[in-house]
């Protein structure tokens, strides 16, 4: 393993991280307004959520619609600690993560028993469950007109007052995301959720325990969820009902197909591009919403993998002109390769 | 007044029906959940409305060229939306493209037609009195219409040659095969017809609920009573349409604020009790 | 490999991103600051709500006009600045950051939902830019906010306005509330449902539904058992229509009190003949009697070709607000002078109403506007039968 730590693509891992975090930390929030920092914010707070989203969907394969659900619970778990108790915003914010994931385990419990389309469903009527009792229960979550001056994150005496303050906030806790994520995949309950999605029958002649996979997985989807809702809270210094509504999680979904289910990097490029669609389009304005539906039809069309998909499609077949072999599988290929669903 | 919620609920509840009918045609021939069901909805209103008053057809007319019109349009919908991803083993990309595709539908409307809800008159003015409700007419119509559906629907696939085939088809898309059934038609027949159906529920509501984009939002309530009635099963989706819409209306007596969340709680409760729904479908879920 | 294609990508859209920032930035131009003076418009102009977007910005633009055929103001020409919101808070958030802190501008307009505008007041005071809104909730209000300023009349000051007509005009005693489920309604209503009870009437039912919804009936089954002899609505534009024809169709015969979206144009024409009979508390009637009001609505029709609404008059009567408080300034024109200014607004007659900076009632005096216009919808338009002054 010693050797290994010199070989040539682990210097090339590590460099490209560093030039990652070197143009996220240092180029990106000195080159850029104070508008394209909320895009980038809000993008950065999707992605949170839509890794949970993609775990569910890319490793255990199954298409949930919770997510703005469990991003309000986070939120409002988050906010009322925070705004009652006066705890730091950082704590409250693993405390609603942790409720998310405890109510994730008990709804879990109940909807694992559904299986595909039912399961789907399910989860939009949660949704929109979650939306009015987040809508209707005003003494805890304000109601309609939600929770205005929520308190700003804090650590040591330091405040992020502006948006470039929380750029660097969310930025941190995305990529501590994005780092236990792509952990996640490789250790064996990763493996084990992903044998539940090939085929629940022979993941079970295994001896995997397709159930309990299944609600830890929606468990920790909840848990990613949670810390996005009350990211959105703290950055955003408001919270309301509208935040989370069956709208949204459509949009998260698409997000996460565009990118490509595999890799949490393709969920990441799905989400940027969704999120700076419409800045780019900027001209388009009223036929934009039209576009993009052409576009996603054309996508899941042409490249149901996403863009993930299409950038390993693509080094494959460099890879076959070349014939250069490839001894280690990349995590993603694996699964394309194989038949999945059925 | 436990009389008159009934009443409003029954007469809900077959609006909703009009919707479940089509998604639960789609549902037996090729296993999606078509989320873009609720934008065919919208189009049929807009698609009458238009052979109505801005060509100025009348109504003897304006119904089969319509229904020929929304037919046409779940064929090539069938074209655009589920055939190119048959072979696609993933439900989401399915599921994915609808979503995109009702974005299509209701932009292209608004593109069209302004963003304006738009009043249709209705085929007979006025109210009708049953047990102390003053009902639109209209509903009586939606009433007679959803039963007339539910008979033809019935019809084709019990009776008639070609309802059966379809139902072959779905059953065992293989073994159809090897008798020369083809798929591709009869799938893109159950869309066209899928669309029709829902097309005219449209047109059927446009009079009490205007004319506009948001009329696709019912889509939720019509999957709600199919997944109450059975997966996959006509009779079934119609009954639990009209039991969500009793559900609803009984709802408002206890909260109002919290009326959505009832309607959503019960079909969950539902599902994890009693996941096969009221009434076991021909064909269950596949996946 | 894999990595450094995946990194490829992420470069281009990163790079791709700062490029469009850039290009958003490019357009402040250089020195075109000091020549004109730019008031920025933050409008929805795609989506479900476009049509707001419209008529505000065509209100807008006559304000313009009408302004640069006179020199401008203090001698320089007007520009205007328009970000579209789209359909999301976050969306909402990002274009009001953008005008704020990119276009360059002296002040905002914006006719966000109650929620949006509550969530971006405190951007408002973070830049120091003096921000008007077409919103009527007291909730923004309450925020203390010394950069935002209300229009039009707030929740708070017209509910006991119209609680009297209730009470007075109509002879209410027993009241049914039929509300939409956000911040707008569900604030409208509390304040509705205290002054109803202050005057001595009961509000025996308070039923409230979701902005989507379009059905009403199990609603009006309940309010027929409950045997009110009034109702008060309050709902969006789009609701108002299928809710006053439901009510007819019921054959509830009661008065009927609604919000200022019954009045207007869309909620009567959907409704067609169910709309008569309505009274109404509007800020805005396209019958208003008033001399400016009727040049108005003459010169909007002139201009547009069709008949003005809500949207564009409050709009148009933010930007007169903004000129005068321009005019008033002596030296430069910042963004701080303008808000200064704003605070000495005094009589301003504007198309919907007069408006005073009253700054005797600490809570009010953010809102600017003075009066109300209560109407009856009579053969389809809505007839002005008295003003209310605050």
């Amino acid at each position: 393993m010693t050797k290994r730590l010199l070989n040539r693509k682990t210097i090339i891992g590590a460099v490209s991280l560093l030039l990652f975090v070197l143009l996220f930390y240092l180029y990106i929030p000195n080159n850029t307004g104070a508008y394209t920092i909320t895009v980038w914010n809000s993008a950065l707070i999707y992605f949170m959520a839509n890794i949970g989203t993609a775990i569910m969907l890319g490793s255990c394969g199954m298409v949930s619609f919770a997510s703005p659900a469990f991003m309000g619970l986070g939120a409002y778990t988050s906010v009322y600690i925070c705004m009652n108790y006066g705890v730091n915003p950082f704590i409250t914010m693993l405390i609603g993560m942790l409720v998310s994931m405890l109510f994730a385990v008990l709804i879990g419990m109940a909807l694992m028993r559904l299986n595909g389309t039912f399961f789907t469903f399910s989860t939009v009527a949660l949704c929109q469950i979650a939306y009015t009792v987040y809508n209707g229960w005003k003494p805890v979550t304000g109601g309609p007109n939600g929770i205005p001056r929520v308190p700003q994150f804090t650590a040591f005496g330091w405040v992020a007052k502006t948006y470039f303050d929380n750029y660097y906030v969310l930025l941190t806790i995305a990529i501590i995301a994005f780092v236990l994520a792509n952990r996640l995949g490789k250790t064996n309950f990763g493996r084990a959720m992903n044998s539940v999605r090939d085929n629940e029958l022979v993941a079970k002649t295994t001896g995997i325990n397709v159930f309990r996979t299944k609600v830890t997985a929606f468990a920790i989807a909840a848990g990613f969820a949670g810390i996005a809702g009350a990211c959105l809270a703290h950055s955003t210094h408001y919270v309301v009902s509208t935040y989370f509504t069956y709208s949204n999680a459509t949009m998260y979904i698409i997000q996460v197909m565009i990118g490509g289910v595999y890799n949490i990097v393709g969920v990441f490029a799905g989400t940027i591009l969704i999120t700076m669609l419409p800045e780019w389009l900027r001209p388009l304005q009223e036929y934009i919403k039209l576009v993009y539906g052409v576009g996603v039809i054309l996508l899941m069309i042409f490249m149901p993998m996403g863009i993930w998909g299409l950038g390993s499609d693509f080094i494959k077949r460099i890879k076959k002109r070349y014939h250069i072999k490839d001894n280690v599988t990349p995590i993603g290929v694996l699964a394309e390769d194989q038949e999945v669903g059925k | 007044m436990y009389l008159q919620l009934l009443i409003v609920g029954i007469a809900m509840g077959m609006i909703y029906a009009l919707l479940s009918l089509g998604i639960v045609l789609l549902v037996r021939a090729v296993g999606v959940l078509n989320f873009a069901e609720g934008q065919l909805f919208m189009l049929g209103a807009y698609v009458t409305f238009c052979l109505t008053y801005q060509v100025g057809m009348p109504l003897w007319l304006m119904i089969p060229i319509a229904v020929v019109i929304l037919f046409l349009f779940g064929v090539l919908f069938m074209f655009s939306i589920y055939w190119p991803l048959r072979k696609s083993t993933w439900s989401a990309t399915i599921i994915i493209s609808c979503l995109g595709a009702s974005s299509v539908i209701s932009e292209l409307v608004k593109v069209i037609w302004g963003n304006n809800p738009l009043v249709y008159a209705p085929l007979i003015k006025g109210t009708v009195k049953i047990g102390g409700v003053n009902l639109e007419y209209q509903y009586l119509i939606i009433i007679a219409v959803c039963i007339l559906m539910i008979f033809l629907i019935q019809m084709l696939f019990d009776k008639m040659y070609v309802g059966r085939i379809m139902q072959a088809a779905a059953q065992n898309k293989y073994a159809a095969g090897l008798l020369g059934v083809s798929a591709t038609l009869t799938v893109a027949a159950t869309y066209g017809i899928s669309a029709a159906l829902v097309g005219i529920g449209g047109w059927l509501v446009a009079p009490l609920f205007l004319v506009r984009t948001g009329l696709s939002d019912f889509l939720l309530k019509g999957f709600a009573g199919m997944v109450i009635g059975g997966y996959g099963s006509v009779k079934g989706a119609v009954i639990g349409s009209i039991l969500v819409g009793i559900i609803e209306s009984y709802a408002v007596l206890l909260t109002t604020t919290y009326q959505n969340a009832i309607v959503f709680l019960v079909l969950i409760v539902f599902l994890v009790i009693k996941p096969d729904g009221l009434i076991k479908g021909k064909i269950s879920e596949k996946a | 490999m894999k990595k450094l294609i995946t990194l490829l990508l992420a470069v281009l859209i990163v790079f791709g991103m700062t490029a469009c920032g850039n290009g958003g930035g490019g357009n402040e131009g250089g020195g075109a600051e000091a020549e004109t003076i730019r008031i920025g418009v933050v409008s929805t102009f795609s989506g479900n709500n476009s049509g707001h977007g419209e008529y505000c910005k065509e209100g807008a633009e006559l304000w313009k006009e009408e302004v640069n055929a006179n020199g401008g103001i203090n001698g320089k020409l007007v520009e205007l600045v328009y970000e579209d919101n789209g359909d999301t808070n976050e969306s909402y958030q990002s274009a009001f950051v953008k005008m704020l802190s990119e276009d360059n501008v002296v002040a905002v307009y914006s006719n966000g939902f109650s929620d949006q505008v509550t969530m971006v007041i405190p951007d408002a005071d973070t830049y120091q830019i003096p921000f008007l809104a077409g919103n009527s909730s007291q909730a923004c209000l309450n925020q203390g906010s010394d950069y935002y300023w209300m229009i039009r009349l707030s929740d708070a000051i017209v509910s006991p306005t119209m609680a009297n007509a209730c009470v007075d005009l109509l002879n209410m005693s027993k009241v049914a509330i039929l509300q939409v489920n956000d911040s707008y309604g569900d604030g409208m209503a509390d304040f509705v449902e205290e002054a109803l009870k202050a005057r001595g009437a009961e509000v025996a039912l308070r039923l409230s539904f979701d902005g989507d919804v379009v059905q009403f009936n199990s609603y009006l089954a309940q309010v027929e058992a409950a045997g009110v002899d009034g109702i008060v609505g309050i709902a969006h534009q789009e609701q108002c229509g299928p809710l006053m024809m439901q009510i007819d169709a019921a054959e509830i015969d009661v008065p009927l009190m609604g919000c200022s979206q019954f009045a207007t144009a869309l909620a009567i024409d959907t409704a067609g003949e169910s709309a008569d009979g309505w009274y109404s508390l509007a800020d805005w009637t396209n019958e208003a009697d008033t001399e400016t009001a009727q040049a108005f609505v003459k010169a909007y029709t002139e201009k547009w070709g069709r008949v003005p609404d809500m949207q564009s008059v409050v709009c148009y009567d933010a930007m007169h607000i903004l000129q005068a408080a321009i005019e008033s300034i002596d030296g430069e024109i910042t963004p701080a002078a303008i808000n200064e200014a704003i605070y000495k607004t005094n009589n301003i007659v504007g198309a919907m109403s007069t408006y005073k900076c009253d700054s005797s009632n600490p809570a009010y005096e953010h809102c600017l506007g003075q009066s109300i216009f209560t109407t009856q919808t009579v053969n389809g338009s809505g007839v002005v039968i008295g003003v209310a002054q605050r």
